[in-house]
């Protein structure tokens, strides 16, 4: 091959025509709408919250005398600190509000299902990953929400048997969270979103193996489009409107998202009334609160995770995905969402009746909705001749 | 319990069996889909074997309406009135296939022959 027949298109090059086959021409269904762009715009929050934290933590010291100042120093000393800070602690909010718009999308178009398995199982570890980076970021501003909120979530560790007390005392790198368990959350905070960018590849892998599902729930191999320029434009529009409504809490009401006593320093004698978790914690808490027993509390959370991951396999004889054309599902479906959202609602509450009832109730409807997903295919295995023309009415009278 | 699963699906004597099956009809009319279209030969292999064996002009007809009803949904809008009329949502062609492709699949494991082909992970 001579110079002149040489093609030097960047694009055809090795690692960038790697970039090209799956981010610019890679195929993609023709009828993708906006709920599918909530995954790449979780991409570009993480992106946000990696950049903003860098910075910040160029001014942070993570030590308990120094932690709550330093914060302040940033906000009130550092050259664009206050817009820094306001960016990364509800940039926190809106990732993960737009990962959970992501995973009810996923929910509603079937595309966890068969053969995308894989793309479900690491999309919920890196919910897990987020949850927990989340948790453990919350605590290096130092203030009293930071504090006990820490106290009360690693104190939960003792409830597993035996050796629940010394996993505690491991954690918290001593007999109380301090100064040693302060150190150890702000370095892994710092680790676990690399830790998210590698599994985040693994999840656009794993999707990219098979191609992206559509609203349809349909093979869309007939109809396919390059994801550049189409989609980036589409993406665009879903982009920008993300940055105005995040604008409007981080320069109108950047602590409206937030509890106001984390604006107190930290203090291990006088314990808050209402420890309450962060708002995307609310389900989880609720959760947690609605078994009396503290064991029994902390037992249940793992199944929720459990049912996430089981998602795919439980509803392996439907060979619909979408709830477009499962109108029975669609109803149960939004039953579920509006008992995630009671959910959420609930864990903010007192522990007083009628929210106690309800506490109780709403888990029980949300495990239910896990439950009862094999029973389509189980009731479609019954009666091969459902969907069939036996029935006179589908068709008009000539 | 088969009983209960039978009766459950019987439109003629459970109203919301009924109810279900007309509003997956005007699903189905409205993007001029047969049920059978909503089988994904990626869901299953055992899909992509029956669509495999059927003849050539069905499988056109089915991509030709799977394609119709991408760029129907991809427009937002749906057949015209007089189209979805004509629609025949429930004639079935793959899951007569499909079944003797299954019931294949079960004797060659129950003879504990390997199986023709598998899933590959992920």
């Amino acid at each position: 091959m001579t110079i002149r027949n040489q093609r030097f298109s960047l694009l055809k090059q090795p690692i960038f025509s790697i970039l090209n086959q799956h981010l610019i021409n890679y195929p993609t269904p023709s009828n993708l709408n906006y709920w599918a762009g909530f995954g790449p715009l979780a991409g570009i929050c993480l992106v946000i919250q990696i950049v903003t934290g860098v910075f910040l933590a160029m001014h942070y010291t993570p030590h308990v005398d120094l932690a709550f100042n330093s914060v302040e120093h940033i906000m009130r000393d550092v050259e664009g600190g206050w817009f820094l800070r306001y960016m990364h602690a509800n940039g926190a909010s809106m990732f993960l509000i737009v990962v959970h718009f992501h995973m009810f999308r996923s929910l509603y178009y079937g595309s966890y299902s068969s053969p995308r398995e894989f793309v479900r199982c690491s999309g919920v570890v890196i919910f897990l990953l987020m949850i927990v980076t989340a948790f453990i970021g919350y605590v290096p501003p130092w203030g009293q929400m930071s504090f006990w909120g820490a106290t009360v979530i690693t104190s939960l560790a003792s409830a597993i048997p035996v050796v629940g007390d010394t996993i505690v005392t491991w954690l918290w790198g001593g007999f109380s969270v301090g100064n040693a368990t302060l150190n150890r959350f702000f370095s892994l905070h710092y680790l676990l979103p690399f830790l998210l960018v590698g599994a985040s590849i693994l999840h656009l892998g794993a999707l990219h193996q098979y191609g992206s599902n559509n609203p349809l729930g349909i093979n869309s191999y007939t109809d396919k489009i390059a994801s550049y320029p189409y989609y980036y434009v589409k993406d665009l529009v879903g982009w920008v409107a993300f940055a105005i409504f995040s604008s409007i809490f981080i320069f109108y009401a950047p602590n409206v998202l937030g509890h106001p006593d984390n604006y107190i320093p930290a203090n291990p004698m006088p314990t808050p009334p209402h420890i309450v978790p962060e708002w995307y914690f609310l389900p989880i808490h609720a959760i947690l609160r609605s078994i009396p027993d503290k064991a029994g509390g902390v037992a249940a959370i793992a199944p929720v995770f459990i049912c996430l991951l089981a998602l795919p396999f439980l509803n392996q004889s439907m060979y619909v995905r979408s709830a477009k054309f499962r109108p029975i599902y669609h109803i149960i479906y939004l039953l579920f969402l509006a008992d995630r959202l009671l959910l959420g609602w609930i864990g903010c509450q007192p522990v007083e009746a009628p929210f106690v009832t309800i506490g109780q109730i709403s888990p029980f409807v949300f495990f239910l909705f896990f439950a009862i997903m094999p029973i389509p295919g189980r009731v479609q295995r019954e009666n091969p001749n459902y969907f069939s023309e036996n029935f006179a009415f589908s068709y008009p009278k000539k | 319990m088969a009983s209960l699963m039978r009766w459950f699906a019987d439109p003629s004597r459970n109203p919301l069996a009924k109810w279900h099956l007309r509003a997956v009809d005007q699903s189905l009319r409205k993007y001029g889909l047969r049920y059978d279209d909503l089988y994904d030969p990626q869901f299953s292999l055992d899909i992509n074997e029956a669509l495999n064996r059927l003849p050539e002009e069905v499988v056109h007809a089915r991509n030709q309406r799977l394609k119709r009803c991408m760029d129907l949904s991809m427009k937002h809008s749906s057949l015209p009135k007089d189209l979805q009329a004509m629609q025949t949502p429930f004639r079935s062609y793959v899951r007569e296939m499909l079944a003797v492709v299954q019931r294949e699949n079960a004797e060659r494991k129950a003879l504990g022959a390997l199986p023709l082909y598998q899933r590959t992970i992920p």
